[in-house]
């Protein structure tokens, strides 16, 4: 029987901006429908620092989930628990695709979604590597 | 303080079972206080229900055991705190009006719910050790079932 | 010229209650009163980014927690913020006691409604504290 080791994965709060309502839902999509296999950690919690968030990152592998360039799910993860396992960077991702970031920070279109859903498809590809069912 | 419980983690809970205290298979605990004893919910309950927003009390009166002397209504559902053994409500915990979260925050401790009075004998409670073996195995279930990871 | 209030929410993602709060916020922010208020991201503050940092010792404050842990009080508390306000999306639900949002990823009917009736309240806590300064 082969054991695969529980994996956290860890949004960006995102408010700021239309990418980190998506990386948002790409995280909520992976629990409840694409890994719901994964723990999803709250980073706001991870923060504050009084439960159980940042123990299970120092116990577990943890992937962050960041819409943009500044990070902040993987710093978090780096300054209260450890290395990161892997990282998803969504607006890297979507360079990557040639997509343009959702315009609404508030509600995503059916393009909205539709783009969460490939994000979570590749929070899923990492969690795999992590897990060790697949390659990177 | 930590030797005050004894205590499991699962996923990133920390579930706690106070010592000292007896339990019923309901997740309900109890504590003796002078004539009468002192109840609430435990940690695994509150957990498993998630945060609660109205606490709704039975009424005072006799009660049998198994009978709902309070519900605690959460947004997942309205549960049932369970009499532990034939008894009399005597008490309810009034800070539970303004602060259902006490519950959530300290269920053993400012979060009891009600005071009860028996002039039967008590029994077919568990220890404290029996009700962690009962919650680890319950709580470890209820984590397979929402992560459907029962694959083997 | 007044500042604008820094609505700042918890955005749990656990829970309904997290996603009520940061729609609500982006409801004042983009919608409702888009002069006077504005967001920024929590963990920015928390982590000490340069920008969030002025914006928040520059700001009064709305901390919207979901839930009783109160992250976002906390965190903006810890990062030197003033908090001139704060609600809870927990208390709003007491006054209403037949809406049970259970959606988290989406809003579901009552979720909508919630987050409608807290964007209200932090719109009318909004011009309170932009009064104030006058």
């Amino acid at each position: 029987m082969k054991i695969k080791p529980k994996v956290g994965v860890v949004s960006c709060s995102g408010e700021c901006c239309g990418l980190g309502t998506l990386s948002r839902v790409a995280t909520r999509l992976v629990l409840e429908d694409v890994r719901p296999d994964t723990v999803t950690l709250c980073l706001p919690l991870f923060l504050a620092g009084d439960s159980g968030e940042r123990e299970f990152a120092q116990r577990f592998p943890t992937i962050p989930v960041d819409g943009c360039h500044r990070q902040c799910a993987k710093k978090a993860i780096e300054k209260y628990s450890g290395p990161t396992a892997a990282d998803v960077d969504v607006e890297a991702l979507l360079e990557e695709w040639g997509e343009e970031p959702p315009a609404s920070r508030r509600v995503l279109d059916e393009a909205g979604v539709e783009l969460a859903g490939r994000v979570a498809e590749e929070i899923a590809r990492r969690i795999d590597w992590v897990q060790g069912e697949s390659d990177a | 303080m930590a030797e005050d419980y004894l205590s499991v983690t699962v996923d990133k809970f920390q579930l706690r079972v106070r010592r000292g205290l007896r339990y019923t298979r309901d997740d309900v605990w109890v504590q003796e206080a002078g004539e009468s004893y002192r109840v609430g919910v435990t940690d695994l309950a509150q957990r498993m229900g998630g945060d609660i927003v109205f606490v709704d009390y039975s009424g005072y009166g006799a009660l049998r055991a198994g009978q709902p002397l309070a519900t605690y209504e959460t947004i997942k559902a309205v549960l049932d705190v369970k009499a532990p053994f034939d008894c009399e409500v005597k008490a309810f915990n009034e800070a539970l009006g303004g602060r259902p979260e006490l519950i959530n925050e300290d269920p053993y401790g400012l979060g009891w719910v009600a005071e009860v009075a028996t002039a039967g004998p008590v029994s077919g409670l568990l220890s404290d050790r029996q009700y962690f073996d009962h919650m680890k195995a319950k709580a470890e279930a209820e984590t397979r079932k929402l992560k459907g990871a029962d694959d083997d | 010229m007044t500042e604008r209030v820094l609505v700042i929410p918890c955005s749990g993602i656990g829970k309904p209650f997290g996603s009520i709060g940061r729609d609500a916020t982006l409801r004042v922010v983009d919608e409702l009163r888009p002069d006077k208020a504005e967001t920024n991201c929590l963990s920015l503050l928390v982590m000490g980014d340069e920008e969030a940092t002025r914006q928040v010792n520059g700001s009064v404050c709305i901390a919207v927690d979901g839930c009783p842990l109160e992250c976002a009080r906390k965190n903006i508390e810890m990062a030197g913020g003033r908090v001139a306000a704060h609600m809870r999306v927990m208390d709003l639900l007491r006054e209403h006691r037949g809406l049970k949002p259970r959606e988290v990823t989406f809003l579901d009917e009552d979720g909508e409604k919630l987050s409608a009736i807290l964007a209200e309240r932090i719109a009318a806590k909004v011009d309170e504290l932009t009064e104030g300064q006058r």
